[in-house]
């Protein structure tokens, strides 16, 4: 079996199993539509703060939230991998000669699809709350590849925690204790100009933030895509180190056993 | 040599080498577990190989190590000719596992896990749709073949498993404890099915199981796994051949009338007499015929009974412990 149809045999499965079972998926887009519709109108006194330069609110905060929901995508997709851990399926398919990169992507191109369908349809919703960019087609487009990188990253690493630590809850503290940091290190919420000279620094080594600010600068009228490639550009190196860090992980799982 | 000699020539050769070779496994997990402690065994292709032991003696670890999914500390273990450690891939491409837990996917049909297994070993069109046919059918999943693994019973489940572990044919096929946990019918069921299994093809497998009856009836060869070690191996009927004479048990009506019984009983022409509790086990030439005599040398007779030699006299033999507490010292670790 090559490993394109390798890939796409493991893909298929994931995504048949979200599918089938779309519980999870719709509640977890209640939380991106909560954030909007809250935030963006208990904070729509932000954009008269001194400084503020995003001009509407809720047009600032949508990338914010597109790249949060990607985050806890990421962080959640592990998830997956310890089901599969439990009713034994990992074991079959490591048995196979299914590669190990093939059952590795499976969760995350799974993922990958569930987020871009999740932020198009927050796309819509915001639409309808009169928000619009002056960045078109292209904006959206770099915004959606923003996203699927970051939470393809960050979910490489939780199936790396997955497999290693094979237990939903500690899975849960993980995530809990990554995603308010990352948060508040990037201008999701708030532009950094406003925020501390601490939180600036941290900022540029958040991929978080890497994956809003590109979104942001695609969105707005003139673009520099010198600096869009860039973020872009270090969230894929990020990425390639996060499966590397993975199929390491799948290695010491079969260690263990 | 015309061609088909040529080819029997090359099946014969195949044929005497081992479908499975391991020898002096050793696996510990942490510093405290020594689940295999030197394991070796091999065994002969299209034949069921029984690797029995209680729980906790280290069968489920060697089939792990056998089906690439966990390294030994050392030790080398061959697969259908392959090393499992230089040549895992291969080793997995020969292999069809069907693990102590079920493992299906429960968001898929019973159809769609075959064909997946089916598709991971290459299968595609039309073979792939005869293959996965064949299965349903030969499995009697009918109609439950179209729903997923949560409308199943238990056995149906198991069974779903075991055809997935075999719709590629593989050569060698690995069944850990594959009628724990199914009712009886089910598991007699399952026992006709693998004893069909190697009829066809040359299919050989191996079986580990902590039924000794199990053992007794599906395996061509047996070794007894004790601590991570075979104490013991060859056919059913070699292995109670080692044990000369029947067993009878004579029970009393006390502890204290045993014992008395069990040394009086030892000037017969008996041997391995042991009292425990209110019974006196011992072993003699001719069970039914030496009764009478035996009962007719102590007092307080309340039963007796004589057995041929089974698994459980081999298993009390070679690790000097009962089958049963054998048993429960594995399920408390
Ligand atoms: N992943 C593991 N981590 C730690 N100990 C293990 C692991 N797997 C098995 N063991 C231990 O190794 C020993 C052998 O286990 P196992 O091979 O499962 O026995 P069996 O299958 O014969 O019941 C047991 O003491 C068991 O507790
Ligand atoms: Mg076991």
């Amino acid at each position: 079996m090559t490993l394109a149809s390798a890939v796409w045999l493991s893909s298929a499965r994931h995504i048949r199993g979200v599918v089938r079972s779309p519980w999870t998926t719709i509640i977890s887009l209640v939380q991106p539509i909560v954030w909007l519709l809250i935030f963006g109108s208990l904070f729509s006194a932000v954009s008269r703060i001194p400084g503020f330069t995003g001009g509407m609110y809720l047009a600032f905060l949508t990338p914010g939230v597109l790249a949060m929901t990607g985050l806890y995508a990421g962080g959640w997709n592990g998830m997956y991998t310890i089901i599969d851990i439990d009713n034994g399926l990992l074991d079959r398919l490591l048995a196979s000669p299914m590669q190990r990169l093939a059952i590795l992507l499976g969760p995350l191109a799974q993922q990958a699809v569930v987020v871009l369908a999740q932020s198009i349809l927050i796309l819509c919703l915001a639409w309808v709350k009169g928000v619009s960019f002056a960045g078109g087609v292209p904006g959206y487009l770099v915004m959606l590849v923003s996203v699927a990188l970051l939470s393809c990253l960050i979910g490489a690493l939780s199936n790396a925690l997955a497999v290693i630590v094979r237990k939903i809850n500690v899975l849960v503290v993980a995530v809990q204790f990554l995603v308010l940091p990352l948060t508040f290190t990037s201008s999701a919420y708030m532009q950094l100009n406003l925020a501390p000279g601490w939180i600036q620094a941290v900022s540029k080594v958040n991929p978080l933030n890497w994956s809003v600010e590109a979104a942001r600068e695609a969105l707005g009228a003139s673009p520099d895509w010198g600096q869009i490639g860039l973020y872009l550009g270090m969230l894929s190196v990020l990425l390639g180190f996060a499966l590397w860090v993975a199929t390491r992980a799948f290695r010491s799982y079969l260690r263990s056993q | 040599m015309t061609q088909a000699e040529a080819a029997v020539a090359v099946r014969d050769t195949a044929a005497a080498r081992p479908a499975i070779e391991v020898a002096g496994l050793v696996k510990t997990y942490g510093r405290d577990v020594r689940a295999l402690d030197g394991l070796s065994f091999a065994a002969e292709p299209g034949k069921v190989f029984g690797l029995l032991g209680p729980n906790g003696a280290g069968k489920s670890t060697t089939v792990k190590i056998l089906t690439t999914l966990s390294i030994p500390d050392s030790g080398t273990a061959r697969v259908a000719g392959f090393d499992v450690l230089a040549e895992a891939s291969e080793v997995r491409r020969a292999i069809g596992v069907v693990a102590q837990r079920t493992a299906v996917d429960q968001m898929a049909t019973g159809i769609e896990n075959l064909a997946m297994m089916a598709r991971i070993h290459g299968l595609r069109g039309r073979e792939l749709r005869t293959r996965v046919d064949e299965q349903v059918e030969r499995f009697g999943l009918g109609e439950k073949a179209k729903l997923t693994p949560y409308n199943y019973s238990g056995g149906q489940r198991r069974r779903l498993d075991l055809a997935m572990g075999l719709v590629h044919r593989p050569r060698v096929l690995f069944l850990d404890e594959p009628t724990t946990g199914l009712d009886p019918e089910a598991r007699i069921g399952l026992w006709d099915e693998i004893r069909t299994l190697t009829r066809e093809d040359g299919l050989t497998v191996l079986l580990t199981t902590h039924y000794l009856e199990e053992a007794d009836l599906l395996a061509n060869q047996l070794a007894i796994v004790d601590r991570g070690r075979v104490v013991a191996s060859g056919t059913p009927a070699e292995l109670k051949g080692e044990l000369r004479g029947d067993a009878v048990h004579i029970g009393l009506d006390s502890a204290e009338a045993a014992v008395r019984a069990a040394a009086q009983l030892a000037d017969e022409d008996v041997w391995d007499v042991q009292a425990e509790d209110a019974v006196v086990h011992l072993r003699t030439a001719d069970g039914a015929r030496a009764l009478p005599r035996l009962l007719s040398t102590v007092d307080g007779v309340v039963s007796a009974t004589v057995n041929r030699p089974s698994l459980d006299d081999v298993y009390l033999r070679h690790t000097g412990r009962a089958f049963r507490r054998g048993n429960a010292e594995g399920e408390a670790s």
